[in-house]
């Protein structure tokens, strides 16, 4: 958890990722940000998040972006 | 260049041609692209594994890209400019290998902005005062004056341009600022409220009453309301080498949000 929020923070200094749960439904991150993070979670785990993933409800909360990349873990 | 016609070939390409290591541009969201569709707006080019969209803007177009080929040098050429802009995260992030390759294929640096944002939590209001008088545009004569300074002082291909019913639309809803100097109107400041943020869309001082505090006043009139708003943050654009509007904004307490955007353009 601390490093997928170490990742968030490092996208997004302003936003308070522990406790937002609407994070892109709420409009807190554009399609940038979530790219962005895609893109730095694919790198630090070995994943491969692909455009389908590219769910709201995927990103909407930290636990569910932790989720995301635990599938992604499995799936390897 | 050819038109796109309906979504299904949006998806196609991008489940085609948006691979990890494919060089793009592209954060436009799906809704978005079914919205340019609909209005015609969206075109395409393809050459070899790369694929470029195209969208209809006022007098230019804005391109978007695919690049999987970069071998392959795009040298496009239409009748009207074509720009391109390029989101990236800081300057060790800056995208050198794009412009490299929109160098080759005739492109030129543009601009760059920087996003910035204040919380509203880091804001103390008490502390700001304002040396002009600032009222909200409503009237014909005010929305006017504010798409005349807009047209004439922002750069139209990446600013976000706005039409006049745009302009309106702000004032309407109560966005839309002026400055008055001795009675004259003498700058404007258009805001936006979106999902808690309070948006600085643009900002234009008159030529004639530039070094007068005005923008600062501006600035302090768009705050105050924004924290009467109840926002959350506000954020705005602002173009890198702008140095004293820069510094202005600093000055308020704004840091930057590891969220550039570079942009290229083809005349």
């Amino acid at each position: 958890m601390e490093k997928i929020l170490k990742i968030l923070s490092d996208v997004r200094p302003d936003i308070d990722f522990e406790s937002e749960t609407l994070l892109v439904e709420g409009g807190l991150l554009d399609s940038f940000d979530i790219v962005s993070i895609i893109s730095e979670l694919n790198d630090a785990y070995e994943i491969n998040i692909r455009v389908h993933d590219l769910k709201p409800e995927n990103f909407n909360s930290l636990s569910a972006i932790q989720a995301l990349v635990e599938r992604k873990l499995s799936e390897k | 260049m050819k038109p796109v016609l309906d979504i299904d070939f949006v998806d196609k390409v991008l489940a085609d041609f948006f691979k990890k290591e494919t060089l793009t541009n592209n954060y436009i969201l799906r809704e978005e692209y079914a919205n340019l569709i609909e209005s015609q707006a969206l075109w395409y080019d393809q050459l070899g594994e790369n694929i470029f969209f195209y969208v209809r803007k006022d007098g230019f177009f804005r391109l978007y890209y695919f690049i999987n080929e970069p071998d392959i040098v795009y040298n496009l050429s239409y009748d009207e400019p074509i720009v391109l802009e390029i989101l990236y995260r800081g300057e060790k992030y800056f995208p050198t290998i794009h412009q490299k390759y929109w160098s080759a294929a005739s492109f030129k640096s543009h601009l760059t902005r920087d996003c910035y944002f204040l919380k509203n939590t880091a804001l103390n209001v008490e502390d700001l005062g304002l040396s002009l008088e600032i009222k909200k545009g409503k009237s014909l004569e005010e929305i006017r004056y504010a798409k005349e300074l807009i047209d004439s002082n922002l750069d139209r291909f990446t600013g976000d341009h706005l039409s006049m019913e745009e302009v309106a639309t702000f004032a309407e809803n109560g966005f839309l600022y002026l400055a008055y100097f001795d009675g004259n109107p003498c700058g404007i400041l258009q805001a936006d409220f979106k999902n808690a943020v309070f948006w600085l869309g643009h900002v234009v001082v008159d030529m004639n009453y530039r070094g007068k505090g005005v923008a600062n006043s501006l600035v302090n009139y768009y705050l105050k309301e924004g924290s009467a708003l109840g926002c959350k943050q506000f954020q705005l654009w602002v173009i890198q080498d702008n140095t004293p509007a820069v510094n202005l904004y600093k000055k308020f307490g704004f840091t930057y949000l590891n969220k550039s955007s570079y942009s290229m353009l083809k005349k």
